[in-house]
């Protein structure tokens, strides 16, 4: 495999929504894995790096202890890449531990130990040693906000005001602004409804809503005109072209989509 | 406050002093009860005159000391007596709005909540301008404006409900008032009985002065003891009940007063859970009185009547030489039980006026939030959510992520200076902190004393008889093993010696003992199916491993079957490659190229040859392929240039050869392999069933061996009697008050009982051992079946179900958690195989762990598929019934109805049938899992497992979502997140579903997101980064069809707009094209898309299994 094909895999995967394709990534790890010294294509570094982007596209496949490891350690790898989104990719993970206590125990590690990491998240332009530390800036942030990281208007006063921040190119400074989000939500106890990551369908009477990290939002009819609603409209529509395809006269060529559908759905028929 | 005034008497009755005390008073009763008559037993008939003065100053102490007791005695039954005066007073008292106390309090906390809302205004101002979320004017100002006015109507609003709660208080408190409360009462509590004695030997107190009869000296002593203890326990809860009321009243008109408050801090985000503070307390000091005066209504009108059920009748002991010994009249004629059953009346008044007042609290609390941020719902399982404002531990809980106090601001290299002063010195300056430990600490030691003493005591209460009622009483939940039905009934129950063990039995319930004994029942079926299914698995294994033709066998078709596949799909290329298609035949053969690869590698994966026959049916396969042989026939005919004759002939045998192949895929070979599995799981099941024999006491080795020999030993004599005997050895143990556990030990017995006759069942069925395996296996099943439903129904009875399951959830899931250990796999077909194998061997939890892992690997689809479900949401219980009654209505056939079901099932069939029936989940467990497995799966790949699970907020459970409204929650989601990015990471779940066969159709969601999103689809098509995955399987002809009329159909309607700048540019049009023409370009370039992908995926693919 080239490392163009990896890097495909790597983008399939980091969508969060590609799980499909995870479990083949995986297999491809450990591959990797194996063959590693022989690698023509990829030098060592090359091969580090992808093996460790390669582990956040799998994040909500890896155990505890691995997740610490890349928060703690490899932050840096995926922190400026605009296509990945370290908060929603965290959140998939937290839904699948099904344990409430466990959520919270997790949360509340990285809470406690993310300001500790001396991982190097910056260049170390200038001799500013310090400034390049993920623990400087989660540090910063709760000095910042005197502690709590929920305060709004303390939070966003940080990204106007401290003078390192100001400092950072515009590819960083979204980088930091992610790490700070994702402490945030860190801070927030999952026996909380602002805690609560999945989107949870409530039923009263005939109202639906849908109560997600403490939201709750009416589903109304998704409008489609005036008074038509959607998914109404689409059953009624896809209805119709059926009924027409169905009883439509079969025509010897193949020359239109629509008869080559009628043909496609004949012969489903025959088969089922 | 009501509710801190009953803690503090529960904690009173629980403190150490308090049982102390108790149990010296209860030993001392004993003592002066049981002793005289020891020391009489054997009179001396020739005393001497030392032997009279020791009497005579036996007398004088005991004068001295009834003296002293019936001082104090009679000073306790006086003040009891007044309160029960002052309680009927008390409980009459009306005015709690209409007074001057509350008139002017309010006055001034509403003229100072007034003033404050321009402040509040002034702080939502600014709010909005910085753009803080919870603070800005749109969320908060109507809020504000509603509570601005409620303000001014607090006092009528609370008002209102105190009038509500003291309709019945009063209707209740006039009933025995009416009556003559406190006469009533005295006399209930045989206040006026205590000092009266039972026979007149003396004359009520002066008894005791009677030199001539020493045993009545003591009797009348220990009658005054009595009294006294009786009447102290009576003032104590009378006291109670009247401090409750006074407190009660006292703070409904604080509440009152401070009632604009509620509703101004409500309308201010962080004050909403200082006002839900204030709603729980109300409500709950509402309730509390109506609740407390009912029961001492019930007390009133019921003690008597129910008492004189329970009383004993043989309270008058005789003494040695024939004649009755005198004893309180209080003990006579139910007295004593009247005032037993008035006192519990009080006390669980007091109690569930302390639960329901808590209860009430929280609904109300929960009923405030919910109008003020609709936020507040319940939910067991997965939504723990809110866990109401009260909850002060669990604020802390997030509290700890706050820096609440000063020490904790001083940082030190990022630590607090009371973080490091603990470590460092063990001085913990944080004094919140230091309290929270002092409480846990003292509390921690207070419970294990508690428990220890608890323990004991119970035992001794469900022991019964004299003894165990006495000693139970210093339980300090014996209150609540009165309330419970256990306990103290089972205690009077049991006076009466001799039957003690029939009275205990029906003290259990009936639906308990049917449980109990269906249960036995059930465990000798099982154990009769287990050994039907192995020797019939046992058969099958012997005579397949006899031969070794048939290891042969499998390997070559193995073999073959390969080879056929690599020569097959070789000339399936040559074909394609020569046949020179239409671009759109083409893009449809390799859809099917693509299709039957699929299918290859599965049967690559699968290691069965029934495992390939469950995922490539071959005849569709044989016809699909047929279809273009003939193709390829026309074509040559038609261009003889093409030379495709030996390639098609050599297909033409491959077809055949593997259509032979599959056929011949032995069912005996599988059959081996399960056979093999269950054999060793049944060899395991003997022990087990031989251990729980062993538990119930049954002294019998059971020799396992064929369903001939399991049933010879089940119904021998030998057998049945040793069941007998471990019933009788229990019910003895039990008569003879020896039993350490009265309740278990009879569950036992009728355990045993059960499988008694479960023996007697096996033997009625005499075919059993003549009849072929399968058909006893049937028979065997039935029974078990039979046994299951009645099971089910008993349970239901006694209304255990609901608590056991909601309970089991958090259980389960423990479980599963510790399962998620063996299921570590990510690859889809092992995890396929290890959940068939944990389905086949009932291990809910590791069921569980494996689909949660399958979800989280991507792999449900598969699942899904190979339990013959669509890739899709199914139908719901509601659904499936409505469609099975139309179909009905239309006249068709029980098979074509399971038919048509089965074609519509997805997910909420696979959980209701899967996990619900195979596995025997609890609804709301099973609910509890698939609401479990929706939530990984969301922002997961498959679209169809979100949201297939809401909460009804009206019960608090769970129900399965139908279809479409999961499609209308689910876009609506979809379309408030639209951009780019998330466009490009649907796969083909989100547009469609997909069915056994793998075919792809098309939904109202994926529709719906070409309608919405119709413009950035377009532009994502036109720079090739539409999701890959759901170009190829959109491309198909006839979703392409049905998505181009309905984009058409919509365009028409002027309901989306085609002539956007945006899709302009991504499909490319000419100024003049039609509605026709835009839709048919865009269709085109998805179709070119999809089919040019199709190549890379079978390329990638191709690699992964090389």
């Amino acid at each position: 495999m080239t490392s163009q094909e990896f890097e495909q895999f790597f983008e399939a995967a980091n969508g969060a929504i590609a799980l499909d394709d995870l479990a083949l990534l995986n297999k491809y790890w450990a591959y990797y894995n194996e063959i590693k010294p022989n690698v023509p294509l990829i030098n060592g570094a090359d091969f580090t790096k992808l093996g460790i982007k390669l582990q956040w596209a799998m994040l909500p496949l890896l155990t505890e202890a691995q997740i610490n490891d890349l928060f703690m350690n490899y932050i840096h790898h995926v922190l400026y890449d605009p296509e990945f989104d370290i908060l929603e990719k965290f959140k998939i993970y937290m839904r699948g531990v099904t344990l409430y206590e466990d959520r919270d125990r997790i949360k509340q590690w990285l809470f406690e130990h993310l300001p500790e990491s001396q991982a190097r998240i910056l260049p170390e332009t200038g001799g500013e040693f310090e400034a390049s530390r993920l623990s400087f800036w989660l540090k910063s942030i709760i000095a910042a906000c005197g502690g709590n990281v929920q305060d709004s208007f303390k939070f966003e006063n940080f990204f106007t005001t401290f003078p390192q921040y100001l400092k950072l190119t515009q590819i960083q400074k979204s980088g930091i602004r992610k790490l700070m989000e994702f402490y945030r939500y860190l801070s927030v106890s999952v026996f909380t409804p602002e805690g609560i990551d999945e989107s949870v369908v409530v039923f009263d009477g005939d109202d639906i809503s849908i109560h997600k990290n403490g939201k709750e939002e009416k589903i109304d009819k998704v409008n489609f005109g005036e008074d038509v609603e959607l998914i109404d409209w689409i059953q009624k529509t896809v209805q119709n072209i059926e009924s027409r395809m169905n009883t439509a006269p079969i025509k010897p060529t193949k020359t239109s989509l629509e008869e080559l559908a009628i043909e496609e759905e004949q012969n489903n028929q025959q088969k089922s | 406050m009501s509710n801190k005034i009953i803690n503090n008497f529960i904690s009173l009755v629980k403190s150490k002093s308090f049982k102390r005390g108790m149990i010296f008073l209860s030993l001392l009763l004993i003592v002066l009860f049981v002793l005289p008559h020891l020391a009489s037993a054997a009179p001396n008939p020739n005393a001497t005159d030392s032997g009279t003065f020791t009497s005579w100053v036996k007398n004088r102490i005991v004068v001295v000391l009834g003296w002293v007791v019936y001082m104090i005695a009679s000073g306790v039954g006086a003040i009891g007596a007044w309160l029960i005066g002052f309680m009927a007073d008390v409980a009459m008292f009306n005015n709690i709005i209409d007074n001057d106390t509350v008139r002017e309090g309010w006055k001034i906390s509403r003229d100072l909540c007034n003033m404050f809302f321009i402040l509040i205004l002034l702080i939502i101002a600014f709010g909005t301008i910085l753009r803080i979320d919870s603070y800005e004017a749109k969320k908060t100002l109507p809020k504000l404006i509603i509570m601005a006015i409620l303000i001014n109507f607090s006092k009528t609003i609370c008002g209102l409900l105190i009038d509500f709660a003291q309709i019945f208080t009063i209707t209740f408190a006039n009933a025995f008032v009416s009556t003559g409360a406190s006469n009533n009462l005295v006399s209930l509590l045989g206040m006026d009985k205590m000092w009266s004695m039972a026979k007149s030997g003396g004359g009520g107190f002066t008894g005791i002065d009677n030199q001539s009869n020493q045993d009545l000296g003591f009797s009348t002593l220990a009658g005054l003891l009595l009294a006294l203890v009786a009447t102290l326990i009576a003032v104590v809860v009378i006291i109670a009940i009247v401090v409750t009321l006074i407190m009660r009243i006292v703070m409904l008109w604080v509440y009152v007063i401070l009632s604009p408050f509620a509703y101004l801090l409500a309308a201010f985000p962080s004050g909403q859970k200082y006002s839900q503070m204030w709603w729980q307390e109300f409500t709950a000091n509402v309730l509390t009185g109506p609740i407390l005066i009912f029961f001492m209504w019930l007390a009133f009108s019921t003690a008597q009547s129910s008492a004189n059920k329970l009383s004993i009748k043989n309270e008058i002991y005789s003494n040695y030489n024939g004649t009755a010994s005198i004893i309180s009249a209080f003990l006579t004629n139910g007295v004593f039980t009247t005032y037993l059953i008035t006192i519990g009346l009080m006390i669980a008044g007091l109690t569930v006026a302390q639960k329901v007042g808590g209860v009430g609290a929280g609904i109300a609390g929960k009923a405030m939030n919910k109008i003020q941020s609709g936020a507040a719902l319940a939910r067991s399982g997965t939504w723990k959510a809110t866990k109401g404002v009260a909850d002060w531990t669990n604020l802390k809980v997030a509290g700890g992520f706050k820096v609440p106090l000063v020490g904790d601001k001083i940082k030190f290299n990022g630590k607090s200076l009371n973080d490091l002063t603990s470590k460092g010195t063990g001085v913990d300056l944080n004094m919140k902190r230091n309290w929270e430990k002092i409480k846990s600490g003292a509390a921690s030691a207070k419970n294990v004393s508690l428990s220890k003493m608890e323990g004991a005591a119970q035992r001794n209460f469900e022991m019964g008889g004299a003894v165990g009622g006495v000693t139970g009483i210093s339980n300090p939940k014996w209150y609540q093993s009165y309330v419970n039905g256990k306990g103290l009934t089972m205690a009077l129950r049991s006076l009466k010696p001799g039957k003690g063990f029939g009275r205990k039995k029906s003290a259990m319930g009936a639906a308990d003992a049917q449980v109990n004994n269906l249960e036995g029942e059930q465990m000798m079926l099982d154990q009769a199916h287990n050994v039907l299914s192995h020797a019939k698995n046992k058969e099958i294994v012997e005579n397949y491993e006899g031969s070794n033709q048939g290891v042969l066998d499998l390997a070559i078709q193995d073999q073959e079957m390969r080879d056929q596949k690599y020569h097959f799909r070789n000339n399936m290329s040559q074909v394609f490659g020569a046949m020179n298609l239409d671009p759109i035949a083409d893009a449809m053969a390799i859809e099917f190229y693509n299709g039957l690869n699929t299918k290859f590698s599965d049967f690559d994966q699968a290691q069965t040859i029934q495992d390939a026959r469950a995922t490539a049916n071959p005849t569709t396969m044989a016809d699909e392929v047929q279809r273009y042989v003939d193709e390829a026939k026309a074509r040559q005919k038609a261009d003889p240039s093409l030379a495709l004759d030996p390639m098609i002939a050599n297909l033409e045998a491959s077809i055949a050869h593997l259509k032979e192949t599959f056929e011949k895929g032995g069912k005996m070979i599988v059959d081996r392999d399960a056979a093999v599995s269950e054999v060793d799981d049944i060899e395991k099941s003997r022990p087990v069933f031989q251990k729980t024999l062993r538990d119930l006491g049954v002294n019998y080795e059971l020799p396992l061996g064929g369903p001939k020999e399991f049933q010879q030993e089940v119904t021998s004599q030998g057998f049945k009697d040793s069941l007998t005997q471990a019933i009788n050895v229990l019910q003895t143990k039990i008569e003879n008050g020896k039993s350490e556990n009265i309740i278990e030990d009879t569950a036992k017995v009728q355990k045993l009982e059960g499988l008694l006759a479960g023996t007697s069942r096996i033997e009625t069925r005499a075919n059993v051992s003549t009849s072929p395996l399968e058909k006893a296996s049937e028979l065997v099943e039935e029974e078990r079946n039979d046994i299951r439903k009645k099971m089910f129904s008993a349970s239901e009875r006694r209304e255990y179900h609901d608590v056991k399951s909601s309970a089991g959830d958090d259980a389960l899931r423990q479980q599963a958690k510790e399962k998620e250990k063996e299921a570590t796999s990510t690859n889809e077909d092992e995890l396929v195989r290890q959940f068939s194998a944990a389905m086949a061997n009932r291990d809910t939890a590791l069921a569980i762990a494996i689909a949660k892992q399958t979800v989280k690997s991507g792999g449900m689809n598969t699942l899904l598929n190979k339990y013959g479900y669509n890739a899709a949401d199914g139908l719901t219980l509601k659904e499936l019934r409505k469609i099975e009654k139309d179909l009905k209505d239309n006249g068709k056939s029980d098979a074509e109805i399971a038919a048509e079901v089965k074609k519509k099932s997805g997910f909420h069939d696979f959980m209701r049938e899967q996990f619900g029936e195979k596995l025997g989940l609890s609804n709301s467990a099973m609910l509890s899992t698939q609401s479990d497995l929706a939530s990984i799966g969301e922002g997961g790949s498959h679209s169809y497992l979100t949201k297939s699970v809401g909460v009804n907020s009206r019960s608090g459970e769970l129900e399965q979502v139908d279809h479409k409204t999961r499609m209308k929650v689910n876009l609506g989601e979809i379309i408030k997140g639209e951009s780019e990015g998330t466009v490009r990471k649907m796969n083909r779940f989100y547009y469609g579903d997909e069915d056994v066969n793998n075919k792809f159709r098309i939904n109202e969601q994926g529709m719906g997101l070409f309608v919405k999103n119709l413009a950035l689809i377009a532009k994502e098509i036109r720079q090739n980064r539409f999701n890959i995955n759901a170009a190829t399987k959109i491309a198909g002809a006839s979703n392409l069809n049905v998505l181009k009329e309905t984009l058409i159909q919509a365009a028409n309607e002027k309901k989306i707009n085609i002539d956007d700048a945006e899709f302009t540019t991504s499909v490319g049009l000419t100024i003049n094209s039609t509605v026709e023409e835009r839709i048919d370009k865009l269709i085109t370039k998805l179709q070119a898309y999809g089919g040019a992908n199709l190549d890379e995926t079978m390329n990638i693919v191709e690699s992964k299994f090389r």
